[in-house]
């Protein structure tokens, strides 16, 4: 019996990751992969090219832009992929379909997100320079999921894919204008890590960075469970 | 049912006192905002004692409005409405109490002289400024935080003993970490003041987001009953305040207390905005020096001189009414175009000599003039109630475009026109085939995606077994199923993908039973030598019979389809309608269709909309009675039956030789030898959708 519900579940879970890939894959995200890609495997030929032996704070902006770029568009277009196919009317009438449609999508997002950025980062420790890259993965996610849930949120308030793009970008703009002036605070939504200030010490740094992701992740909570909060608001997506 | 909602004593006495203490921060924020514009010190002696007079002005105006709205809801108004009275009715004297205050201390502020400048000039501005501010936000911010501090109030109450302690004990816990962990004083009062807030705000948000669908909410062994109790739906209905204000001002329009302005003499209700005015543009234009300052004082300037325009607009509109007067109209109109489109461009040449710089003019010009633009083209679309999809003549498309634009930018562009999809509907819904007929637009749509929680209603109630649906909208989702009218899925899968991603987001885990219920489906709507396909690829019959399939993956106890059958072939909708009525013997099954057979067919109960009313309530075989007498049968000569067809409602008609039979609907006898015909299902309904005088739904609930 035990063995029965084991494979029941893991037949669920594999197939709805494959659903919701087909899902997800069948708009313009294919685009925004291959740019992120693309924006990747650019970057890192000049690397290999220059004389100047890349930095590991460099890294950490390609990566970020490239993880940016993976979540942004289903992220953004999500609800209004449903709304332009009409399905939205159908996801309301099942029972938790916040939960079953919307955020099981989000969590794939980050996790597709999560694997490709795992496989730029050991190329590039490959290739470029050597570093742990499961740690440069995992950093570069903090900011990846925070703009990507506040991205979420905001489309569950727009209602419009276009119009919460240009929020975004105008959010992303301001906070990186921020990101000049708190450079050295935990608050700075865009914290390099691995650009250590000259003149702060490394352990008052390592608590500033620690700060910040802890910082970065309440705020994904609090975006998720914003936008959980008006996707129960059905009317407005009608 | 009890309509009144008797106001709490305990929310009443803890609210009143909190809301008061909040408006001492706006006093003190709006004194900084007036320091910091005159370029004075923050805190000095004088300024603490302005501060200090201050304290006792605004908390008198906070006391006024929310005792005065206390009193009103003990005499039954409702919160808002109490508010918005207070707010009319208190407003005078707030606005003497503040006004009188701030012209007295102008001298003093603006006073030059060495002695006055140091001491007095800060108290008076301090005074001033945290007045001001005080005053416009106490009508603004004093009734919003009073609404949704008794609304907390009231939410904490209902919590249970469980939820209470566990906020307890957090609060205990945050509040001792404070106390522990922090030194100075300020941020001690901050970090408590937003443990207050945060902790009950925080679990009311995490309760409210991580709300989940319950199909034990109502037990397997009880039948499900639907009652609809006077259901309203108006779309693009007017928020809360709105309505309320605009109630309020019809009140004052019947009541004759509305201001008129029919003669020069009825300026005199606006001549103390004429000094107010001289004021501003001497402050604004010559005394302010700040570029940003000047800017914003600009707009409040503008604001106030379009106030009185509109005013003096109206009396020339009454004017001319009266008695033509060319001269009068034709200034009007250059009036009209100075004070709207010239005096914002005479501000922006003013920024730039201030500024020297042409890209920030440039750009606030265009958000000033885009934003003038919009709201004289909302106002013309309103006006004129043009249809946008229905423009013609030159440059309609880019018309139609920038009308686009103006319908959607909020309060600016158009206004939103009202519209009742659902009139005061009421039903009583129980197990078995219920179905919904009407004409397109009568609101049966409207209505089925209300009891599915999709919308919600105006007024009124749904009350799925005595609960709630506006309050327990996401915990009976796991009850209801529901089949929309118009609707899509993802092309790029197959119908085998689809239906399996549809079987597990309904909870059937089991990979069997899974495969088994697609097969099962997917036979029942004869689509299975289609399975592999993609959904792309099927025709709009075929797109249908997949949504049918789908909804059969997952029975819940509440089945709502809208107009299923339509775009079945004849074989298949039968099929279709048999499996309903299979279903419908363990659920609710509400249907809505325009096809009357399948009502006769297959419904125990049906209602009729028309034009959001219901028309008819009760069984398919007691609806005939409803058009008894009021169908004809006769024969016409053909040469007359041209004109006759055009004034009656002719349900079918034959030739026979030089005559025609007909079937007529009517109220009364249509043609001089008609006689009576024994009415058919078709026959009522068209008589229901025809007929003028109703006795009211209530009698035809009777016949349930």
């Amino acid at each position: 019996m035990k063995t029965k519900s084991l494979y029941n579940i893991s037949n669920l879970i594999f197939k709805m990751i494959v659903y919701n890939l087909r899902i997800i894959f069948a708009n313009k995200f294919i685009w925004f992969l291959a740019g992120s890609v693309g924006f990747y495997m650019g970057l890192s030929v000049i690397y290999v090219f220059s004389n100047d032996v890349s930095k590991m704070g460099d890294l950490y902006g390609v990566f970020l832009f490239s993880g940016l770029l993976l979540v942004f568009y289903p992220s953004v277009f999500g609800v209004q992929n449903d709304q332009d196919a009409r399905t939205i009317e159908i996801l309301f009438g099942i029972p938790n379909y916040r939960y079953k449609v919307w955020l099981v999508r989000i969590v794939l997002i980050f996790a597709i997100a999560f694997i490709i950025m795992l496989v730029f980062t050991f190329l590039s420790s490959v290739l470029i320079v050597k570093f742990r890259f499961v740690n440069m993965t995992a950093q570069v996610m903090f900011p990846v999921l925070f703009l990507g849930i506040m991205s979420f949120m905001l489309s569950t308030i727009v209602r419009n894919g276009n119009g919460t793009a240009v929020l975004m970008i105008i959010f992303g703009l301001f906070f990186m204008i921020l990101s000049d002036g708190l450079h050295k605070s935990q608050w700075n939504i865009f914290l390099n890590p691995y650009e250590l200030p000259w003149d702060v010490n490394e352990t008052t740094w390592a608590i500033i960075a620690l700060k910040n992701r802890i910082i970065l992740v309440t705020g994904s909570i609090i975006f998720l469970l914003a936008a959980l909060y008006n996707l129960q608001k059905r009317e407005k997506f009608m | 049912m009890n309509w009144s909602f008797p106001v709490h004593p305990k929310t009443l006495s803890l609210a009143t006192p909190v809301v008061l203490m909040f408006s001492i921060p706006l006093a003190a924020l709006g004194s900084l905002v007036a320091l910091i514009l005159t370029g004075n010190s923050l805190i000095n002696l004088n300024t603490l004692t302005g501060f200090l007079i201050l304290l006792g002005v605004v908390v008198n105006n906070g006391i006024i409005l929310i005792d005065y709205t206390n009193i009103l809801r003990k005499r039954g108004n409702r919160v808002h409405r109490a508010l918005m009275t207070a707010g009319v009715s208190r407003l005078r004297p707030i606005l003497i109490t503040a006004s009188t205050t701030v012209i007295a201390m102008v001298p003093l502020a603006m006073g030059q002289a060495e002695f006055v400048s140091v001491i007095g000039a800060s108290f008076a501005i301090t005074v001033i400024g945290g007045l001001t501010l005080s005053t416009l936000l106490t009508l603004v911010f004093i009734p919003t935080f009073y609404i949704g501090l008794e609304d907390a109030l009231k939410w904490f109450y209902s919590l249970n003993w469980k939820n209470k302690l566990i906020q307890l004990i957090l609060f205990t816990l945050m509040i001792f970490l404070i106390y522990t962990y922090i030194d100075k004083f300020l941020w001690k009062l901050i970090t408590t003041i937003l443990t207050i807030i945060i902790i009950p705000s925080g679990t009311w948000f995490v309760m409210n987001s991580l709300r989940k669908a319950r199909e034990t909410v109502i037990s397997t062994d009880e039948n499900i009953n639907i009652y609809i109790q006077s259901l309203v739906k108006i779309y693009e209905r007017e928020n809360r305040w709105s309505r309320e204000w605009k109630a309020g001002a019809r009140i004052r329009k019947r009541l004759g207390l509305e201001r008129q302005y029919n003669s020069f003499k009825d300026m005199g209700q606006i001549a103390w905005q004429v000094p107010l005015l001289g004021y501003i543009i001497y402050f604004t234009y010559f005394y302010l020096d700040k570029g940003f300052w000047i800017f914003l004082f600009s707009m409040g300037t503008w604001f106030i001189l379009s106030g009185i325009w509109t005013s003096f607009s109206k009396l020339i509109t009454n004017l001319n009414a009266k008695r033509e007067r060319r001269w009068l109209k034709t200034m009007s109109g250059i009036l009209d175009i100075v004070v709207f489109w010239i005096i914002p461009l005479l501000n922006l040449i003013w920024f730039l000599h201030k500024w020297e710089n042409l890209v920030v003019v440039l750009i606030l010009g265009i958000l000033w003039f885009s934003g003038l633009l919009i709201y004289k083209t909302g106002q013309k679309l309103t006006r004129e109630n043009i249809d946008i999809y229905r423009l013609e003549g030159r440059f309609k498309g880019l018309r139609k475009t920038f009308y686009k634009i103006v319908a959607v930018v909020p309060l600016i562009g158009k206004k939103k026109k009202p519209f009742k999809a659902l009139s005061c509907v009421s039903l009583n819904i129980g197990n078995g085939m219920f179905g919904l007929l009407g004409p397109n637009g009568a609101g049966k749509t409207t209505l089925m995606r209300i009891i599915c929680g999709i919308l919600e209603q105006s007024y009124g109630k749904v009350w799925i077994n005595g609960l709630d649906t506006q309050k327990m909208r996401e915990e009976l989702q796991g009850l209801i199923g529901y089949l929309p009218q118009e609707f899509g899925s993802y092309e790029n899968m197959t119908a085998h993908e689809y239906l399996h991603y549809q079987a597990m987001l309904k909870n059937i885990i089991d990979v069997k039973t899974r495969e088994e219920r697609v097969t099962y489906v997917l036979n029942a709507v004869h689509m299975e030598e289609r399975r592999n396909d993609k959904i792309g690829s099927y025709s709009g019959g075929m797109k249908q019979r997949m949504g049918i399939a789908q909804i059969l993956l997952h029975l819940p106890r509440i089945l709502v389809v809208d107009e299923p059958t339509a775009g079945l072939d004849p074989r298949e909708r039968i099929r279709f309608r048999n499996l309903l009525v299979e279903l419908s013997r363990e659920r609710v099954v509400i249907f809505s269709t325009h096809i009357i057979e399948d009502i006769s067919s297959s419904c125990n109960h049906v209602a009729v909309l028309n034009k959001g009313k219901l028309r008819y309530f009760g069984k398919p075989i007691d609806m005939t009675k409803e058009a008894e007498g009021h169908v004809w049968q006769f024969n016409i000569p053909s040469r007359d039956f041209g004109v006759f067809v055009e004034k009656h409602l002719v349900v079918h008609h034959m030739s026979e030789g030089d005559n025609v039979r007909v079937r007529v609907i009517s109220e009364f006898s249509p043609w001089e030898d008609a006689v009576n015909a024994t009415p058919n299902l078709e026959d009522a309904y068209l008589w229901l959708l025809r007929r003028k005088n109703f006795p009211g739904s209530v009698n035809n609930e009777k016949s349930n």
